[in-house]
């Protein structure tokens, strides 16, 4: 059976210049079998790996696309015409709704269209949706940042409403990560939240650093700290860090061979020598604070723009409203980042820990490990 | 970079008619059919965007990609245009990345990020995309037709 076949403009290098050849055949997938035969490069721009037609690739039989008819088994009569039409498709990369929503990013000669792309590329993953990650995923989200990774086992206790502002009243009961992400979504529905209703341990650490560009430090225990260091540390994923104590904040950034945590403090203290925020308490505004220097470092590291808190330790005193800054070195003798690590893999402290952690305040600990 | 490359030549009528599909479509995107003659375009066929998210995407609807085909059965080369409503008649990542399927094809851009009253009105361009390159094509608008 004798069909025409037009080629388009873009696949005329294959044919020398033709745009339309005779083919032989009776069906849509035999005339499409000879050319991908007769010439040599046709079958890649046809189809895909698997042998399927690439999404882009339209097909017509005199005027009707072979979908609507019986795909590549429609059957062909002498004199018919088969075009092949690659799609026409572009677009912008901001909706209209998005150009108002960052009009004020783009008035920012350091951001604009370009940085807020950066911003809508980037994945953050934050560890706690609690009184660091609240302040954190909510400004973070707000800037347009494209992906949200969330990990917490907790749920919304009313002890959390007095600064865990991701939160509400009517979430009480309700997983942390669930209720964050209706809270995400009610912000900005643009950004993707990904949640993981976990615990942070040494089985799944990796697996989830691996998944993204930037770790925000939201914990308040010790186990997950040491434990979200090193994963950031052993993966060279920078790590925002972020820590309060009752009047008291601190925040700083660890980027790959500039130092980490352990350099300043090599090992855990003993299990309940450090009181939490279930503990000593916490001020409400002053994880707000906190939280939102570290989604600022975090935006900063993404558009990479101004001088990162990278080598410097933040301390901020909420009574007397002073800010300190110290200066931070990587410790060659650091266990983990050093030049000789003895740790080289994770570690799940809540086993190791010399003293054992009395059942009352493990049991305390598990509903505020994210503060 | 760019640089500019060859020129085309547009009557004012058909630069009208691709803006107010534009304007019509807004906040759409929309797309069409160009037909060009030794560097000039003689018809504007305007098409439907069957994009899935047509506020910052188009693809022209596979019911009316035949018009390709009756543009080059006249003997004309065929070329595209696409709105921008709110970013620059510049082509986006997405837009080169596309042009993959036709590289080389007459690109007409229209941008109404500043077509509001008082401004300065619709942003008319074009170009040809060999991507990642995009020649940037003078235009020549014949105020007469």
């Amino acid at each position: 059976m004798s069909v025409k076949v037009y080629i388009p403009t873009p696949f005329r290098a294959l044919t020398g210049g033709q745009a339309r050849v005779e083919a032989d055949a009776h069906d849509v997938k035999g005339v499409l079998g000879e050319l991908e035969t007769r010439f040599p490069g046709m079958r890649d721009r046809l189809r895909d790996e698997h042998g399927a037609l690439h999404r882009f690739i339209n097909v017509y039989v005199n005027s009707e696309e072979i979908s609507e008819l019986q795909g590549e088994a429609t059957a062909l009569r002498g004199g018919e015409e088969v075009s092949i039409i690659p799609a026409v498709a572009g677009g912008s990369a901001f909706t209209p709704e998005e150009v108002k929503r960052y009009s004020r990013h783009f008035l920012l000669q350091d951001v604009g269209p370009s940085g807020q792309r950066k911003l809508k590329n980037a994945r953050v993953l934050l560890i706690g949706a609690g009184g660091l990650g609240s302040p954190a995923g909510l400004y973070l989200a707000a800037a347009g940042v494209g992906t949200l990774g969330l990990i917490d086992f907790d749920v919304v206790d009313h002890s959390n409403l007095q600064r865990q502002v991701l939160h509400f009243t009517d979430r009480v009961g309700v997983l942390k990560v669930e209720s964050a992400r209706k809270t995400v979504g009610m912000l900005n529905p643009n950004v993707k939240v990904e949640a993981h209703n976990a615990i942070l341990d040494s089985s799944n650490a990796f697996e989830l650093f691996r998944e993204y560009d930037y770790v925000l430090n939201g914990v308040d225990n010790f186990p997950a700290r040491y434990l979200a260091n090193d994963a950031a540390v052993l993966l060279g994923k920078t790590l925002i860090d972020g820590g309060i104590n009752q009047f008291e904040g601190q925040v700083t950034v660890y980027k790959p061979g500039t130092g980490c945590y352990r350099c300043l403090y090599p090992a855990p203290p003993p299990p309940g020598a450090v009181p939490s925020c279930a503990e000593a308490g916490v001020l409400g505004v002053l994880p707000g604070i906190v939280g939102s220097m570290q989604a600022l470092e975090t935006i900063k590291q993404i558009l990479g723009i101004g001088e990162p808190l990278v080598g410097r330790l933040l301390l901020f005193d909420a009574l007397s409203m002073e800010f300190r800054t110290l200066k931070l070195r990587r410790d060659k003798g650091c266990p983990v980042c050093g030049d000789n690590p003895t740790i080289t893999e994770l570690i799940d402290y809540h086993e190791f820990c010399g003293a054992p952690i009395p059942v009352e305040l493990e049991e305390q600990r598990a509903h505020v490990a994210a503060h | 970079m760019s640089s500019l490359v060859g020129a085309i030549a547009i009557a004012r009528s058909q630069v009208d008619a691709i803006v107010a599909h534009a304007r019509a479509g807004a906040p759409d995107e929309v797309c069409g059919v160009v037909a060009v003659r030794d560097g000039s375009v003689v018809s504007v066929i305007a098409t439907r965007n069957a994009a899935a998210t047509p506020r910052n995407r188009f693809e022209i609807d596979v019911r009316d990609l035949m018009r390709i085909v009756e543009v080059e059965r006249e003997g004309l080369d065929v070329g595209f245009y696409h709105s921008h409503p709110v970013s620059v008649a510049y082509p986006s990542a997405t837009d080169i990345g596309f042009a993959e399927l036709w590289p080389g094809a007459l690109q007409l851009m229209v941008s109404l990020r500043h077509d509001l009253p008082g401004e300065i009105g619709p942003e008319f361009h074009a170009y040809r995309i060999f991507p990642p390159r995009v020649d940037v094509v003078a235009i020549a608008i014949d105020e007469g037709r």
